[in-house]
């Protein structure tokens, strides 16, 4: 199966959200205007329910949402962290 | 000089009384019938007890018969208050309250609202309702007083002798807090900015002027005066055709007229239907506009196809009666930067004063202050308002300045600039914004229609959303996404508005103008939704497992 690389599925997500197309993955989406806060709030909501992992509001770094690469990588870490973590609960019950 | 406006009435009808003065789809009036029938129509309201200085509203749909009732009231000596009839009754209460009219003039078109306002118990027992055409008008609550049947015997009025200081009409515009303020206009007021425009624009009795804005609007006072000041044609658009462009083009063509005034949104909704022909419209001499931006490519568009006509560009508040500032714009513009609105004709004064009402150098951004003979005394009963908007002008004694709340800079040539309203500068992220200036850019994206950006308080970290309304021209796709990516080749990423609503049409207030707080009310909806939809989600899925959802 080719599955779709994560950048790619974070950048038709922030796509979708935000109406808008950032020329490319290393684009700053708050210095260029392509974000703001209910944007980034609406965008978190969007990535939970894509890629199935937990950010919660207030652990959430600004900065992790600079770019859809940096977004990428925040959601790869999330999904490999959060996976151990679930895996780690199952084996303990 | 004339004194009185209406004595251009009289001057014309001794002197070329067959000549016509006002034409309204097939029916028109020549200069003696309007000068007798408005004298006729000034005894009748003097009968039914106008004094000098009274107020008669005019709650008259734009005809010969709304023009006559403008004169009659002059005749009189008494001030007319021109009425959107389509404005909602409770505005309208607003306005009768504030100025206590003797006699209301109405027509057929009236007749709902009339009865909404005896319903508000706003028509009081000394206010007498003229049928304005010759049957009488009846609703389920009011009866009018007399009819146009009635005057038709009468002598002329022999017309009190007043000064040209007195008020000529007062017109209503709207009031930031919600109250509609009622500007005085005086007959010396009107007369000045006439004369002027008379002489710049080399008017003469075989014009044939236009009459696009509605009545109560104060681009109609050069419309009409400044017709009847040469004993021209004035050639009244008729009212539902002033909003179809092709009808609209029609009109231009088919009346012959030699000038054109209007908003610019006339000019716009010609230019997006594409109803203007290359040479179109033989006869046309000059084009003006006033009251907003004319955006340039629009501009563009009709000079292209009228290279024989005139285009000037008109500025000022009806603070200032009609227009304080003129600009004859020479070729088509190249960029897409507006047009200056140029310098203050003789007799009137246009600075750009910083904080401190000192002149700005060229260059620099100031507010824009009017001075000279076009200032009105102030609004109607509100001395708090009319001191605060008309300033005493530094180092000269006794002579005032209208502060306009318009930004502007002077260029190296002297011309003035226009940059937006004062109050709609913003700070976004840490910059200072001209909301006029995104808009600007806006209004030219190809398929915009209109369009208005206004801003929004945020609790987000870029301090106000910047939200764009905008509606499209017909068969035009363009979607947010779309304007978003054509706006950022032209504007700072700060300057991109962050939400967006397409409308069919923007709202409008009861001047016409872009209904600006509605528009920030439906923004601050939009964003209360999307807050809800975001809070509701959270609370869907935090009672759930992350890993849930897949």
């Amino acid at each position: 199966m080719n599955a779709p690389s994560t950048s790619s599925r974070v950048r038709r997500i922030v796509g979708d959200v935000l109406a808008a197309d950032p020329p490319s993955d290393d684009t700053d989406l708050i210095e260029e205007g392509y974000i703001d806060s209910l944007a980034l709030v609406e965008t978190i909501l969007a990535l939970e329910g894509e890629f199935g992992v937990s950010l919660p509001l207030e652990e959430v770094d600004v900065d992790d949402f600079r770019s859809i690469a940096s977004i990428a990588m925040l959601v790869e870490a999330l999904s490999a962290g959060q996976a151990r973590l679930r895996l780690a609960e199952r084996g303990q019950a | 000089m004339t004194g009185l406006l209406q004595e251009y009435v009289a001057r014309q009808a001794e002197t070329r009384p067959d000549a016509v003065a006002v034409v309204l789809g097939d029916s028109r009036v020549t200069y003696g019938t309007l000068d007798v029938a408005s004298s006729r129509q000034a005894a009748l309201l003097r009968e039914l007890g106008c004094r000098p200085r009274d107020r008669v509203c005019l709650l008259v749909s734009k005809s010969p018969a709304a023009i006559c009732g403008m004169l009659a009231s002059l005749k009189a000596g008494c001030a007319y208050v021109p009425v959107d009839v389509e404005n909602p009754a409770a505005r309208v209460e607003l306005i009768l309250r504030a100025v206590e009219p003797h006699a209301i003039l109405a027509d057929p078109s009236a007749v709902v609202l009339l009865d909404q306002l005896a319903a508000a118990g706003v028509l009081a027992p000394g206010t007498a309702i003229v049928s304005v055409i010759d049957e009488p008008l009846s609703g389920e609550r009011f009866e009018s007083a007399a009819s146009a049947s009635d005057w038709s015997g009468l002598d002329e009025i022999h017309e009190p002798a007043l000064s040209s200081e007195e008020v000529a009409h007062i017109l209503f515009t709207s009031g930031s807090t919600g109250t509609p303020k009622g500007v005085m206009i005086t007959h010396a007021n009107v007369i000045h900015f006439v004369e002027w425009a008379t002489r710049y624009f080399n008017a003469t009795c075989s014009d044939r002027f236009s009459g696009h804005p509605p009545l109560h609007f104060d681009l109609s006072t050069y419309d009409i005066y400044g017709a009847f000041r040469v004993g021209a044609e004035l050639h009244l658009v008729p009212p539902g055709q002033s909003s179809l462009p092709h009808l609209l083009a029609e009109f231009i063509r088919s009346s012959r007229v030699t000038r054109w005034f209007a908003v610019p949104s006339a000019y716009a909704l010609l230019a997006a239907f594409d109803a203007v022909r290359h040479g179109d419209f033989p006869s046309l001499r000059h084009a003006l506009w006033c009251g907003e931006v004319l955006p340039a490519p629009v501009l563009r568009y009709w000079m292209e196809r009228l290279p024989h006509v005139a285009f000037t560009n008109l500025y000022g508040p009806t603070e200032a009666t009609i227009a304080s500032s003129f600009y004859t714009v020479r070729e088509p513009p190249q960029s897409d930067e507006p047009v200056p609105i140029g310098s203050a004709w003789e007799g009137g004064e246009l600075l750009v004063l910083d904080e401190r009402m000192r002149p700005v150098p060229p260059g620099e951004v100031g507010e824009i202050y009017i001075g000279g003979v076009g200032l009105s005394p102030g609004y109607w009963r509100d001395p708090e308002r009319t001191r605060q908007a008309f300033v005493p002008w530094p180092g000269r004694k006794g002579e005032r300045l209208y502060r306009t709340g318009d930004l502007g800079r002077v260029d190296d040539s002297g011309l003035v600039h226009f940059l937006g309203r004062r109050d709609s500068q913003v700070k976004h992220r840490g910059y200072r914004i001209e909301l006029g200036e995104i808009e600007t850019a806006l209004g030219a994206l190809e398929g915009v229609r209109e369009c208005a950006v206004v801003a929004t308080e945020s609790e987000g970290f870029e301090g106000t959303t910047l939200c764009a309304a905008y509606a499209t021209t017909p068969g035009a796709s363009l979607d947010e996404r779309a304007l978003r990516r054509a706006l950022r080749e032209r504007l700072p990423s700060y300057m991109i508005p962050s939400a967006w609503l397409a409308f069919e049409e923007l709202p409008k207030n009861a001047n016409g103008k872009i209904d600006r707080p509605l528009l920030r009310q439906r923004f601050r909806e939009l964003r209360g939704n999307r807050l809800q939809a975001v809070e509701r989600a959270r609370a869907d899925t935090s009672g759930e497992t992350a890993g849930a959802h897949r």
